[in-house]
């Protein structure tokens, strides 16, 4: 018997079938940018961030495992001090390697531009740390891949 | 009774009462959203939209650029109307830099180029602020328990 989701139907849910999940799992709405939140039910496996000094914003990321047996996957960039992430968003994966695809295939850049901070467009030594730190976060927690270039 | 500007159409005028609103204000913003999710009394919900324009250090000398509003029969409808809409739309001219007087000979492809380059920038950090502002305001009224 699975808790009772406490959340209403604004959301999109993972479903997590009618097995018991086991210790840990819970429920948790996950922000997403521009959509519903997602809701699953599921238990923290990793969260990690590159939070540093000289850095005008940080991201981070978490990993969790559903009861539906998938990965939800959370990332968000956030200026320090701010109570809302400029930007956050948050997936479904069915294996660890999507998961790894998922966080690879995203630009800070694209998403979030740092002139958003109020950082000059122009600044492209700025920009430049920021798409490095996003780099070296996927670097420190999965690893380096030979698709990732030379260190 | 409230009371939701629209532009070019008359208020529209409901009795309910609001369920979550999202202030889009952030240091350095020139344009920005604020969002509003009401219930209605007779049934339903209403949403508005409104685009600011300030540039000042603070939103308190924000002036309305654009107003939405409208009212829907089912939650779905409203959070979709929520999640759909095109705020790259709200964009007025002189917005993001002044016009560039494109009648003056001397003016250079380079200038060009470099003024488009910057109003792209502009749309794009516009539409991603609504974005955030849309997944936050779904988010609450999720946690709100609708």
């Amino acid at each position: 018997m699975t808790a009772l989701r406490p959340f209403g139907s604004a959301c999109e849910v993972d479903e997590p079938g009618s097995l018991s999940p086991g210790p840990g799992f819970h429920w948790m709405l996950l922000r997403r940018h521009g959509r519903r939140p997602l809701a699953v039910m599921g238990r923290g496996l990793l969260r990690a961030d590159n939070r540093c000094a000289g850095l005008r914003w940080f991201s981070d990321i978490a990993i969790y495992e559903t009861a539906s047996g998938r990965f939800a996957v959370c990332l968000r960039h956030v200026i320090p001090g701010t109570a809302d992430p400029v930007w956050c968003d948050a997936w479904l994966c069915d294996g660890a390697d999507a998961v790894r695809h998922a966080f690879g295939g995203h630009d800070p850049l694209t998403a979030w531009p740092p002139w958003s901070a109020g950082i000059a467009w122009t600044d492209e030594p700025e920009a430049g740390r920021f798409r490095g730190a996003w780099a070296g976060l996927l670097a420190a927690v999965f690893g380096r891949t030979a698709d990732d270039g030379p260190a | 009774m409230i009371r939701l500007r629209r532009d070019g159409m008359r208020p529209l005028c409901f009795s309910g009462h609001l369920i979550v609103q999202h202030d889009g204000w952030l240091p350095g913003a020139r344009l920005w959203h604020d969002l509003f999710l009401y219930r209605v009394a007779d049934g339903g919900f209403a949403v508005a939209i409104i685009a600011r324009l300030g540039g000042g250090p603070d939103a308190r000398h924000a002036s309305a650029v654009r107003c939405h509003a409208a009212q829907f029969d089912s939650l779905d409808r409203a959070l979709t109307s929520l999640e759909s809409h095109d705020a790259a739309a709200d964009l007025c001219p002189g917005m993001s830099a002044p016009a560039l007087d494109t009648f003056n000979p001397a003016l250079s492809a380079t200038v060009l180029r470099l003024q488009a380059a910057r109003l792209q920038d502009f749309c794009r950090d516009v539409v991603s602020r609504y974005e955030a502002g849309a997944g936050a305001i779904l988010y609450s009224a999720c946690r709100s328990g609708l």
